[in-house]
Order: structure tokens, then C-alpha cells, then sequence
């Protein structure tokens, strides 16, 4: 009889946690898919391990929104357009809001928020417990097609991508999800707008001494021997370029990010 | 009997409310961590794992810089002693800032000695005005008693150099203000910029000096306006 209780109520208490447990399972779900781990093949090599080992972990399905981001600003003040540091953030910074805490008539609420840099990304990110996804987390994710975790040597898939980044950026953002999901249940990843990630500025290119070896080994200490993998790989190749073209205080107005969080 | 067992389950049911409440209450304070570290080498394992709130800089103190400061950062470190310095500890003084690695054979020793040809070439002015620092872009393996190290290594004056080191996102976020590249090898190395940057009193980034074994003119120039 005595043992009989104990079981209940250790049962009730295995219940109570459990069903805790799984509410900030759910609450998470409900914005995130878990990207499971893999190899990554860098679009650059160096001497260094070819393969990149990627471990599991949650991006966000959607963009962060403009209403989302004024969310932000309104807990954050120091990240109001008016208040922000110009060493954080340049002065396209939320060039296309009313004012610090309106969006405006023009700006579409659910849309991607777009005129952020590097620095106000990631301060949104910590605010959520979340960080930006690396180059190699974010191309991961990024070579999926609808139906294949890599399609980076499907070259219907890159046409696709190269037609999206040869038009110019629409005047009007549309709502995030608009556009097909991919194999991770990840919308928009292509298509809409490009991306920050938290180690864009790891790209050793300089504009002045393109292809002068010597030059770059005064430049940079170590990174002669950077080679290409995939040659064919055009999108890869822009998105590179893109990223080394990137200061962290611009803020671009195609430019916005999406969080991911570690699987703990 | 029985209302022993009735009992009993309320205080176990309790007691799970209380852990699921511990446990919501932690998730939630998780961005109000609070820093409290003693100066010590065995702590830079510790400042790697806290990206929160920063024990220097609130608003009120980052007000006090100017829109292109540095200072602005909100960035912990800890120097070759061991002591917690905040960035902006540095304001008042031109500085000579370089990041780099203690491991690093080819390029940091050659920078290190750029830094120096700066130095001896101020000689005869307040030389003590001025502010040399290195910082780590290796958190991992760069403790205080490393920096020690190249500090003496190198010969550095400790009254003008500072060694820090700190967690790898404030190295991210300083690499990011100053424009510095740099890329895990994968190999226990780190592809990188080769990069000096003069900083005036205010922290403002006002020259930079890209590359390895150059003229270092230019920086004199710079530096000695501010005598």
C-alpha cells in the first residue's frame, strides 16, 4: 500500500515535468525546424580538413519581420534608428521605416525587415537566446532543394537561384513563407532576400591585389592556398562575393537575416 | 494511512511545480546574468561562456562615446595579469592596436615588430602616453599566462602594452568594428588580416596600416599629432 503511493506520486511528478519538458518543445517547433548534422564541403579549401562537420541544430523558418524587429527596437532603445551608434549601424539603418517605432504604410509589417547590420542582427539574436547560423550552417541549409538535402551540383536548381539574383530586388518586399519550403521545411531562403550570417567577414579577398599572391601573403597570413571545390557552383560564388563585399555597420536593403539556436 | 499518501503526492506534485517554475524562471533570466569574476587566468573559460549582460558600459556609459567609437563595444577581457579591462578603459590614450595569436609563426611576430618600430620610433616624446595593445583572436589557447609570455618574449614594456584576451564573440564583434579578417585553419592556426590600427583619444578608428613590414611614416604622422 505504502509502495503503491510512492509510485503515484513519483508517476505524477514524472508526468508534471514531462509535460513541461514537451511545452517548450512545442513552443519552439512552432518557429524552428531542427537541421539535422552533416559534412559541409567549403566553397574554399585550405590545407586544413576538407569537409566541414556540421551538428545538429534549429533555424528558423521564417525571416525575422519588420514587426518582429520593432518588437526589438521598442524593448531595445539603443537600437532605435535615431539612437544608434554609427560604428553599429550605418545611416541606411531602418532608412525605410516612418520613424524609430513605426513601420509606416509603406513598409509591409510581415515582410523581411531589411537595413540592419551585422551588429543589430546579432543583438536581435541574443535578445531571443538565439545566434546568427555561420557561412557553413547557413549554406547547409541553403543547398537544399524541395525535395534533396543537396542539390549544389543540380544545375536546374542553380538556374533558379542565379534567375532570382540576376532580377532586381522587388520594390515591396512580400510576406515571409511566400515562397516553396525546402527539404528542411525552411521557407525563403532563396528567393526574397539575402541573408547575414555571423562569420561573414571570413572571406580573406582583397579587392586591391586580386590574383597578386605575393601580395595577398603580405595581406593575409595564411591565405595563399585558398582553392575553389566547386567551380560550377555560381550562386555559392556570388553569395561569397556578396558577403566579402559586406561591412558590419552596412545595412543593405535586400539584406536581412533569420537566427538559429543550438541543440542543447 | 491514506491521508499520509494524499500528503505525500501534494508535496511531490509541489515540489514539480516548483521545479517547472525554477525552470521557466531561469529561462527567463538567462539575458540578466549577472558577471561576477574574480581576476584570474583560470577565468577566461568562464567569460567564454557568458555573452550576456556585460559588467562594463550600460547605456549611461556607452553615451559617453562618440558615434564612431570603439568603445562603444560592449566587450569583456582580461589581460596579461590576469585584471578585467574594459575597451573603453583605454579612452585618453592614442592606442596601437593589433589582433593576433600568441601560437602564430609567421606574420604576429613580424606585426608584433611593426608595433615596435612605432614605438621606438616615438622615442623622445611622452612615450608613456601612448597605448600598444594586442588582442587574441585565440581565446582558447591564449590565457593570461601565454600573453605573459610573449609579452616577455618580445621584450614589451608592461607600462605600454597590454595583451588581451577574451571570449571568441567580443574577438568577432572588435574584428568586425575594425574591419580585421581572419579564419580558423582548422589546423590550430588562423588565416587572418594583417592589420595595425591607430585609434585617437576617443577610441575613433583615424589610420590604418595594412600589410606586413611596411614604412611605418604614415603612422608617425598620425601618432604625433596628438602630442
Amino acid at each position: 500500500m505504502k509502495m503503491i503511493g510512492i509510485v503515484k506520486s513519483v508517476v505524477i511528478l514524472i508526468f508534471v515535468l514531462a509535460s513541461s519538458g514537451s511545452f517548450s518543445q512545442n513552443g519552439k517547433a512552432a518557429r524552428m525546424v531542427k537541421i539535422s548534422g552533416g559534412n559541409y564541403l567549403p566553397l574554399y579549401k585550405s590545407d586544413g580538413p576538407a569537409m566541414q562537420k556540421i551538428s545538429s541544430f534549429y533555424m528558423d523558418i521564417l525571416a525575422v519581420t519588420n514587426s518582429q524587429y520593432l518588437e526589438f527596437v521598442k524593448a531595445n532603445p539603443k537600437w532605435q534608428r535615431s539612437k544608434v551608434k554609427k560604428i553599429f549601424a550605418d545611416k541606411s539603418y531602418l532608412n525605410h521605416w516612418q520613424n524609430d517605432l513605426a513601420l509606416g504604410e509603406n513598409v509591409n509589417p510581415k515582410s523581411p525587415v531589411t537595413n540592419i547590420s551585422w551588429f543589430s542582427a546579432n543583438a536581435y539574436a541574443k535578445w531571443k537566446g538565439k545566434r546568427l547560423p555561420t557561412i557553413a550552417e547557413w549554406e547547409y541549409v541553403a543547398a537544399a532543394n524541395k525535395t534533396k538535402s543537396n542539390a549544389g551540383d543540380d544545375p536546374e536548381f542553380a538556374k533558379i537561384i542565379l534567375d532570382w539574383y540576376s532580377h532586381r530586388s522587388l520594390e515591396k518586399l512580400p510576406d515571409v513563407g511566400t515562397t516553396d519550403k525546402n527539404y528542411w521545411g525552411v521557407h525563403d531562403i532563396h528567393g526574397i532576400i539575402w541573408e547575414w550570417v555571423y562569420d561573414f567577414n571570413t572571406a580573406l579577398v582583397s579587392g586591391e591585389s586580386r590574383g597578386d599572391a605575393s601580395i595577398e601573403r603580405n595581406l593575409f597570413c595564411g591565405s595563399g592556398s585558398l582553392n575553389a571545390t566547386n567551380v560550377s557552383n555560381y550562386p555559392a560564388f556570388m553569395r561569397f562575393g556578396f558577403r566579402s563585399s559586406l561591412k558590419a555597420n552596412y545595412c543593405v536593403n535586400n539584406l536581412g537575416f533569420r537566427c538559429v539556436q543550438d541543440i542543447k | 494511512m491514506k491521508k499520509f499518501y494524499l500528503f505525500g503526492s501534494i508535496i511531490l506534485i509541489a515540489i514539480g511545480l516548483f521545479v517547472i517554475y525554477f525552470i521557466f524562471a531561469k529561462q527567463s533570466k538567462s539575458s540578466e546574468v549577472k558577471l561576477t569574476r574574480t581576476s584570474s587566468a583560470e577565468n577566461v573559460s568562464d567569460i567564454n561562456n557568458n555573452n550576456e549582460k556585460r559588467s562594463c558600459c550600460s547605456e549611461e556609459e556607452a553615451e559617453q562615446y562618440t558615434e564612431n567609437s570603439i568603445y562603444n563595444l560592449e566587450s569583456d577581457w582580461i589581460n596579461q595579469n590576469g585584471d578585467k579591462i574594459n575597451l573603453g578603459s583605454l579612452r585618453g590614450k592614442p592606442v596601437i592596436l593589433t589582433l593576433f595569436y600568441a601560437s602564430c609563426t609567421y606574420a604576429c611576430p613580424i606585426l608584433i615588430n611593426d608595433m615596435k618600430k612605432i614605438e621606438s620610433s616615438l622615442s623622445g616624446r611622452k612615450l608613456n602616453d601612448y597605448k600598444f595593445v594586442l588582442v587574441s583572436i585565440d581565446p582558447d589557447r591564449d590565457t593570461p599566462g601565454s600573453l605573459l609570455k610573449t609579452l616577455k618574449m618580445n621584450n614589451l614594456d608592461s607600462k605600454r602594452w597590454t595583451l588581451l584576451t577574451g571570449n571568441k564573440d567580443d574577438v568577432m564583434n572588435l574584428a568586425a568594428l575594425i574591419g580585421f579578417k581572419f579564419k580558423d585553419d582548422g589546423k590550430g592556426g588562423f588565416s587572418h588580416s594583417n592589420l595595425i590600427t591607430l585609434l585617437n583619444q576617443n577610441g575613433e578608428i583615424v589610420h590604418q596600416h595594412v600589410g606586413l613590414n611596411q614604412n611605418v611614416d604614415d603612422d608617425l604622422v598620425v601618432l604625433n599629432k596628438f602630442n
